[in-house]
């Protein structure tokens, strides 16, 4: 897929652990380990904003575009 | 009795469930499992009748008594008759195999599961290509009939066929919805 979940990064620059994340915005670790492999197929409206919300950014920090 | 306990599910709102647990799925399952399993007895006690002499010929036709009911089954004592009655049980219970496998898979939380694709796509197989198969063997090299005989078998053969091949490619699409959907986070 092209478009890249960069939340690893936003994370590690936060000092947040996924777990503390995942409690943040109400969503299973096991769903956000989907999320940040980039096996999702779509991410909701209301969890991308619960995202930007928990790390204080932008859904761009978090999403990219990769031209295969 | 079953019907009303089946209509006063679902917190005491009179609707039937159609699909999961204690449902109409399930109440299938069980009904073509069960006949399923009556149909190979039945099929085995044939051959063990045959096999053991456990039978009466009269005026050229065959008689077995059958255990437990009172009741027996009768017909030309012929090769070909007796591997047509065969064949169409072979065929019913592998029919009734897979009927009661895609209600089993009904039975699941997720009812757009891959089992019910894989069985779906047998119950095609059985009825466009293994029915019509058996159908011309009977009427041709078996009983040597000269014209097709119930035509209405084959065509019903043919419809019940294109049904489950309509029925597994709309599944397919309900599965990758499905699957899209799980995976929408």
């Amino acid at each position: 897929m092209s478009i890249v979940v960069n939340l690893n990064t936003v994370l590690a620059e936060r000092n947040l652990r996924s777990k503390e994340l995942a409690e943040m915005i109400g969503i299973t670790e096991a769903n956000l380990s989907i999320l940040k492999s980039g096996k999702a197929k779509a991410i909701r409206f209301s969890t991308l904003e619960a995202i930007c919300k928990a790390l204080d950014c932008q859904p761009a920090d978090i999403l990219a575009y990769k031209k295969e | 009795m079953i019907i009303t306990y089946l209509l006063s599910l679902n917190d005491n709102i009179y609707i039937m469930k159609i699909f999961g647990t204690k449902s109409l799925s399930s109440l299938s399952y069980y009904i073509f499992k069960s006949t399923s399993i009556v149909l190979i007895a039945f099929l085995t006690y044939l051959g063990y009748a045959f096999i053991t002499n456990r039978y009466t010929i009269k005026d050229g036709r065959f008689d077995i008594k059958i255990p437990l009911v009172e009741s027996s089954i009768q017909a030309d004592y012929q090769f070909g008759i007796i591997l047509t009655i065969t064949l169409i049980l072979i065929f019913g219970i592998l029919l009734l195999h897979l009927l009661s496998n895609i209600f089993k898979a009904l039975k699941d939380k997720v009812i757009f599961n891959k089992s019910i694709i894989r069985n779906l796509q047998r119950l095609t197989i059985l009825n466009l290509i293994i029915g019509p198969v058996i159908y011309v063997l009977i009427q041709y090299p078996i009983m040597h009939h000269n014209k097709l005989g119930n035509i209405h078998n084959l065509i019903l053969l043919v419809i019940f066929g294109m049904i489950s091949l309509f029925l597994t490619n709309v599944f397919k699409k309900g599965y990758t919805v499905q699957s899209e959907n799980d995976l929408t986070i």
